[in-house]
């Protein structure tokens, strides 16, 4: 006869248990590192737009490595004007440098800011080029890149 | 604003030396990443170069209104990305009436393929760009409606009608900028044609959709003018394309735009 109500307390606590544990706030996801360099090149892309540059309506993001540069293709026309920025953190600055299709370095304006980077360019043949973004030194760090045209 | 001036102001521009950087390899430069909305430009970009060595008379390339439903939703994605290349040339003709009639029939066919939601607001924001004769906004909102299209595709695991509706907004692009050149017979025009790497990449990208199935036929027809365009603008070798080339790719392009544009 006792056992009765034990159980029926112990199968509460169990179910009350279960419930608190649903209720439970569940730990938010960390949050986006590529959201704040996005927001900050955003914050840039406002003054080269002032100049005539329209900004493309995409980003490139990842992880870069020490001595590891990411490499991403883009075809450009003759004769337009290009500015690739990228951003990461102040401590590691991304460097950014584009090639022409035939692999060469293109010579441009640089500009270096705190924690950004951004290579102005006037494409001198139409083709697939490469920009390249790496980390100069230290720990793997993200970064993102946003680019330009006019 | 302000406080990009003054970041600009304040941080070190200067020229860069290309001496300090180590060429690439061939091998590094075809193992660089493909990003389908930053690798492929925008027909935009295409416009702006062709309108700086040739003054080209936009509205002469309008076409006449097509239809707004297809039997098949490949021919639909196709169809829509010619429709964003129209609105394109639209802007570059500055005719707000034709901007607002185009993005009409882009949400039109949004709708039918399932993602017009996504882009209803777009709509409206490029009948209001139109009405200002904003064609610096126009140009960004209608690569955004093309973007918004593209990632709800994705999202509904329709990476194969993603890569038509790009293969359908360049195809319509080099149709118009082949012809633009030809009639210009300006090198420094018909050689913006020389994108085989471009047509490559989208070839590819249709290519690798689960072709197999209801839209085998119009990828087979696509991927066969890509072939065409592929081979014309390497047909000179390392030489960029010249007028009779222009022709060639821009009349390749017509008869696809054209078959594909009939219900």
């Amino acid at each position: 006869m006792k056992t009765r109500p034990m159980m029926l307390i112990a199968g509460l606590c169990l179910l009350l248990g279960a419930i608190a544990e649903a209720q439970e706030p569940q730990a938010s996801p960390p949050p986006d590192p590529v959201v704040p360099l996005r927001a900050r090149l955003l914050d840039f892309s406002t003054v080269l737009s002032n100049e005539g540059f329209r900004l493309r309506d995409s980003f490139w993001s990842g992880r870069l490595e020490a001595g590891k540069p990411r490499r991403l293709a883009v075809n450009l026309f003759a004769g337009n004007s290009y500015w690739f920025c990228a951003a990461g953190t102040p401590e590691a600055r991304p460097v950014v440098a584009l090639y022409d299709p035939q692999g060469e370095p293109v010579t441009g304006l640089v500009y270096d800011g705190d924690g950004l980077t951004a290579v102005g360019v006037t494409a001198g043949a139409t083709g697939r080029y490469v920009v390249e973004v790496k980390a100069p030194r230290g720990a793997a760090a993200d970064f993102c890149l946003i680019y330009l045209f006019k | 604003m302000m406080r990009g001036t003054v970041l600009v102001a304040s941080a070190l521009i200067f020229a860069s030396s290309a001496l300090a950087l180590a060429s690439l390899t061939p091998a590094q430069m075809a193992a660089a990443d493909h990003d389908a909305l930053l690798t492929v430009p925008t027909p935009a970009e295409f416009f702006g170069a062709i309108d700086k060595v040739s003054r080209p008379d936009w509205a002469a390339f309008y076409r006449d209104p097509g239809p707004t439903s297809f039997p098949s939703r490949p021919q639909a994605a196709f169809n829509l990305g010619v429709l964003v290349t129209d609105g394109y040339i639209a802007v570059e003709a500055q005719d707000g009436q034709q901007v607002k009639n185009t993005g009409k029939d882009i949400i039109a066919l949004a709708r039918a393929l399932g993602v017009g939601e996504n882009v209803l607001a777009r709509g409206k924001s490029i009948a209001d760009f139109a009405d200002k004769n904003d064609w610096f906004a126009l140009r960004e909102e209608l690569e955004a409606t093309t973007n918004e299209v593209h990632r709800a595709m994705i999202d509904q695991r329709d990476e194969e009608l993603a890569s038509l509706i790009q293969a359908g907004a360049w195809l319509r692009a080099l149709q118009v900028g082949g012809r633009a050149a030809e009639l210009s017979d300006d090198p420094a025009c018909t050689a913006l044609l020389g994108q085989p790497q471009l047509v490559a990449y989208l070839h590819e990208r249709i290519k690798e959709s689960p072709a197999e199935g209801h839209s085998g036929p119009v990828v087979e027809r696509v991927g066969k003018t890509f072939e065409q365009v592929q081979a014309v603008m390497t047909s000179g070798e390392s030489a960029p394309p010249d007028a009779e080339q222009a022709q060639q790719i821009s009349a390749a392009c017509a008869q696809l735009v054209g078959e594909m544009g009939a219900k």
